[in-house]
């Protein structure tokens, strides 16, 4: 019965995940600047690679017929999972920081820009 | 209620890694296409987490262990760059 | 089963060719930053075609080596250097 949801919900994840990845990686094409393509390329690290690692995790332990090997994989899915939440996010971010201090991309629609303001006091105090 | 047949999952899977082999599609195309640093190095990054999942569910069809270790590497290494090519950016320059 | 045969070959076909136009738009860059990670992007291709062809090791050494210490050390080089390749007399190479 355990086993049963595992796969099931392991299946959702992984397939559920695969969908939001490839309309992820069509928002990379169709947005128009750096940082909104941000937006499209977060939801391809979260929705469709953290959740369906925990599915892939999830099924590998559900399946009987592959031994003992199962441990293994499901061990490798969710650290790699874990892992990728954790640095996913961080990583991003700090590309953002640089884009934005290196001014290699303009934020285009935008209404007030404080990090700006205060590079701009730092750099001329 | 039990877990399907052997021949379904595997149908399973693949239907679900050829969905991210077209999402890595997308993303290469993200990568030849790109015209300034940080969407370059952003679309190198979402290629590799892509491609961590493909490397998990290639080795649970192929039934092996070892074939999964390379996923855990490409995806921290992938954040390493991320944080040197962020740094270079801006301070124009590696190290402290 | 020859079905999933036949799928592995066009798959490692698909990802040598990332790495083929990779490798192409790393030569032709004038750019040195972006021909750095169009090389890690390269390297990411080929961790995709050595684990289909079941060569767990040469992932572990590639991704090492490919993704992490050449970026590292070109961007290190590069800090020192100028970004942008010169152009001997304006003419186009």
């Amino acid at each position: 019965m355990l086993g049963a949801l595992a796969y099931y919900l392991g299946m959702i994840l992984l397939i559920g995940g695969g969908i939001v990845d490839v309309l992820a990686a069509i928002g990379m094409n169709r947005f128009r600047n750096f940082y909104l393509r941000l937006h499209a390329a977060t939801v391809g690290a979260i929705w469709g690679a953290v959740y369906p690692l925990f599915g892939l995790g999830l099924i590998s332990l559900s399946l009987s017929a592959l031994g003992s090997v199962r441990f293994y994989i499901a061990g490798i899915a969710f650290t790699t999972a874990i892992f990728l939440l954790l640095t996913a996010p961080v990583g991003s971010h700090a590309i953002a920081q640089g884009a934005h201090r290196s001014r290699e991309a303009v934020p285009e629609p935008i209404v007030v820009d404080r990090l700006a303001e205060d590079e701009g006091v730092i750099g001329g105090a | 209620m039990g877990i399907p047949g052997e021949a379904v999952t595997v149908k399973l899977l693949l239907t679900g890694t050829l969905l991210f082999v077209l999402a890595s599609v997308f993303y290469f195309i993200r990568v030849v296409r790109s015209r300034t640093v940080p969407d370059l190095v952003l679309a190198v990054d979402v290629l590799a987490y892509d491609l961590a999942v493909f490397i998990i569910a290639f080795s649970i069809m192929c039934k092996s262990p070892y074939l999964s270790i390379g996923a855990l590497p490409l995806v921290l290494w992938a954040y390493l760059m991320d944080m040197y090519v962020s740094k270079h950016l801006s301070r124009r320059e590696l190290g402290d | 089963m020859p079905e999933q045969v036949y799928l592995c070959h066009v798959l490692i076909a698909l990802f040598m060719t990332y790495a083929l136009i990779l490798t192409y738009k790393t030569l032709v860059e004038r750019d040195m930053l972006k021909a750095i990670i169009y090389s890690a992007g390269q390297a990411v291709a080929y961790t995709l075609a050595l684990t289909l062809l079941a060569a767990p090791d040469l992932v572990l050494a590639y991704v090492a080596v490919g993704v992490g210490m050449y970026t590292a050390l070109f961007l290190f080089v590069l800090s020192r250097t100028e970004r942008f390749e010169a152009v001997q007399g304006g003419e186009a190479t």
